[in-house]
């Protein structure tokens, strides 16, 4: 269960984030839409306690993030797949788990559901986009989280990628946990999100299920675009 | 225990990381390296008898020269443990830091911090506890007949090979604590090193003030070293305590900066 | 001049005068060897009593500390290029690599020069003001050293400079070209000089020789041939650094 009140975070004086509030439900999979610069990965950072919010609240099963005991058994978080070059996703892996007290058998667990198995000893340097994040959405597993937050997760997977990531975070909701899902792409987002939340410039524009957004509008792209007034402009997330 | 996980993921991500086998390889090899050069020059100096150059002639403490310029090694120990969370993911497509994973499993900062420093101090001592010594039977062997029986030495210098393990320590704390604060380590670095060379800055303010006494690198160096550069020094245990305190000093300014810093 | 290699030189000054850590080098540099020189006068004219003090020594013993600047300078110029991929974007405009790190060369150069000079002139103007007339008149220090030890401290600066660079472009990190660099600049020398007399052909100690002051003593290599070695390190170097970049993935 995530619930955002409120939420505000200034940058440089200007609101990238203006009074933000959603929530995302357990068993179901929420979609956060929004065009470059709306200010999706800002609210994600505070949702993570990576960075500190100037008003409001942005928290996980009723409590900040910085509160929880061990945070990567209770949230699961994709957001650049940070992590060092020169280390092997294993080790990357290993010290990420020691840290939640997670045992050390999960890493080969979470390289083998993600397809890394093969490349555990290579060095993350070397590794390709899709790799990248396939060694993140390893990471946001390693402590079967009840809460999922992964920022544009299908970045750079292949076709074949992609469907699995589908019906992977659909099986994930279905099995009674909370997915949010922040994206560019519509089409995606429509396939796989029951709940929608639309930001555009640091605020919220719209939010209920896609059914809901989406009514009176032809796709879910035609109702974005109406609701957010952007011209189609390609790439990634803010 | 949350404090212990935190201590083993950072140890894990030390024992990991292959700069740092070099910074250890630079403790464990310039240590010994240099006090072999400098108590060879010494040794030459007593065969001939032209002993003018020299500054210090003392034969018992000869091989703590070394501790210093292996305290590089400390340095870019305790720029790394931190730098290397802000080093880019991939060269090529820009993404990701390792300080957003590490946050995002270690989200409370300053046990995060406490940690780091931790397992900095214990390797760094682990580190010099074995050069030093090291350092120490190396030089009595290049003087050959100009040396000591070991027991001897050690006893005479024992105190200052626990300073020279805990001047390492602070030094690689206080690299450590200005990497936290700039999130960079070239300024630490640059500083650090310079200042273990002749045209130190402290040296320069030596010749100015005579508070220079009370920077770290000067009342630090009191706990190894015979011989000092400032009139008045302020001895091996009041200067430890100097260098301590400004160690503290600086942990302290970076923790809280650290705690309130958007990632 | 080759028309390509006119517009590698171009694009590279610019992206070194946009280089935010670039111009703070600079200006550190700069301001940090007036402060030094105003230190070192302090110094210097406590301990000559009641004598005159000559200036130009003095202002030339900031060399030893300003030449940090140029190295990190250098050292950036090609390092920055590899924190955030940009490598990608420039060999992808300028794929020739000589042509590349030749368009590299002559922007720090053409960066380092007037730092370097602007560097010296405030070291002596420091000096000068600090000791006001306890000051040694200049035309006197002129015609007793000549303006070749402060020529010698430009040609030294930006020598060092170059050198840093053609070190850092195997290093590709700024860490790892520190660690190297200043322990070969600054520890290595003292430490080879107690055990060894050829210590004296090291890069530092060799490019001195530019800029001491005074008559050479016997056995010392003096100022050309000692600006010599120090070139000679530098080209050995870039030909190292040549050859690594050539061969090397992006």
């Amino acid at each position: 269960m995530i619930d955002v009140a409120h939420l505000t975070k200034r940058r440089g004086g200007r609101a990238v984030v203006d009074d933000v509030s959603f929530t995302a439900s357990p068993g179901r999979v929420t979609g956060f839409l929004g065009p470059n610069g709306a200010g999706k990965t800002s609210t994600l950072r505070v949702l993570l306690g990576l960075d500190r919010a100037d008003g409001g609240t942005a928290l996980v099963n009723g409590v900040p993030y910085r509160q929880l005991r061990h945070p990567l058994r209770t949230v699961g978080a994709l957001l650049d797949a940070g992590a060092h070059p020169s280390r092997s996703a294993r080790a990357h892996l290993t010290w990420l788990a020691r840290s939640n007290g997670t045992p050390r058998s999960r890493v080969a667990e979470v390289l083998d559901t993600v397809g890394l198995a093969d490349a555990a000893r290579k060095r993350i340097g070397a590794f390709s986009l899709g790799m990248g994040q396939r060694l993140g959405l390893a990471a946001a597993l390693l402590g079967d989280p009840e809460v999922l937050v992964l920022d544009e997760p299908v970045n750079g997977l292949d076709a074949e990628g992609i469907r699995w990531m589908r019906s992977f975070l659909r099986d994930y909701a279905a099995a009674g946990r909370t997915v949010l899902l922040s994206s560019h792409l519509m089409g995606e987002v429509a396939e796989t999100a029951d709940d929608l939340v639309v930001i555009d410039r640091g605020r919220i524009v719209t939010r209920g299920t896609v059914a809901e957004v989406t009514a009176g509008h032809s796709s879910l792209e035609e109702a974005f675009f109406a609701l957010t007034g952007t011209a189609a402009t390609p790439g990634g997330g803010a | 225990m949350s404090f212990r996980n935190t201590v083993a993921a950072e140890f894990t991500k030390l024992a990991s990381l292959p700069s740092v086998f070099v910074a250890l390889g630079l403790v464990l090899l310039v240590t010994p390296g240099v006090a072999a050069l400098n108590t060879s020059a010494l040794r030459h100096a007593l065969d001939t008898g032209n002993t003018g150059a020299l500054v210090d002639l003392s034969t018992i403490d000869a091989g703590l020269d070394g501790i210093p310029v292996g305290a590089i090694g400390a340095i870019v120990l305790g720029v790394t443990v931190i730098s290397s969370e802000y080093t880019a993911t991939r060269r090529g497509a820009g993404g990701g830091r390792q300080i957003t994973a590490t946050l995002t499993g270690l989200p409370r900062r300053v046990p995060l911090l406490a940690a780091k420093a931790l397992v900095l101090s214990t390797v760094t001592a682990l580190a010099t506890a074995v050069a030093i010594p090291v350092s120490v039977v190396v030089a009595q062997t290049v003087l050959g007949e100009h040396g000591h029986p070991l027991d001897e030495v050690f006893a005479e210098v024992g105190g200052s090979v626990f300073g020279g393990v805990c001047y390492a320590v602070l030094t690689a704390l206080l690299a450590f604590a200005v990497t936290v604060l700039v999130r960079n380590g070239i300024v630490p670095l640059i500083v650090l090193i310079v200042n273990a060379s002749l045209v130190s800055f402290s040296l320069l303010l030596s010749m100015v003030t005579p508070l220079a006494k009370y920077l770290p690198d000067l009342a630090g160096g009191q706990m190894f070293a015979a011989y000092s550069p400032v009139e008045d020094p302020l001895g091996p245990l009041a200067g430890g305590l100097v260098m301590a305190a400004w160690t503290a000093l600086f942990l302290a300014v970076a923790a809280a900066v650290f705690v309130r810093r958007d990632a | 001049m080759n028309l390509s290699l006119g517009h590698a030189v171009v694009a590279e000054t610019v992206k070194l005068r946009t280089l935010p850590a670039a111009l703070v080098t600079v200006a550190v540099t700069v301001a940090g060897t007036a402060g030094l020189a105003a230190l070192l006068a302090v110094a210097a004219r406590d301990t000559a009593g009641a004598e005159t003090v000559p200036a130009l020594h003095t202002a030339l013993q900031t060399v030893g500390y300003t030449q940090v600047g140029f190295v990190l300078l250098g050292v950036l110029t090609i390092t920055t290029e590899y924190s955030g991929g940009q490598i990608h974007a420039s060999l992808a405009g300028v794929p020739r690599r000589m042509v590349l790190l030749s368009g590299k060369t002559a922007a720090l150069l053409g960066a380092a020069l007037p730092t370097a000079a602007a560097a010296v002139a405030v070291a002596v103007a420091a000096v000068q003001l600090v000791l006001g007339e306890r000051a040694q008149p200049l035309g006197e220090q002129f015609a007793e050293v000549g303006v070749r030890p402060l020529a010698g401290a430009v040609a030294y600066l930006v020598l060092v400079g170059l050198f840093g660079y053609a070190v850092a472009v195997p290093a590709r990190s700024p860490v790892t070209a520190l660690v190297v660099l200043l322990p070969v600049l600054l520890l290595v020398p003292p430490l080879l000089d107690a055990v060894t007399d050829h210590a004296e052909y090291l890069p530092s100690p060799a490019g001195a020789q530019m800029y001491q002051p005074g008559p050479v003593p016997d056995g010392a290599l003096g100022p050309l041939l000692g600006g010599a070695v120090m070139a000679g390190w530098t080209v050995a170097a870039f030909a190292v650094a040549a050859a690594v970049f050539h061969r090397r993935d992006a």
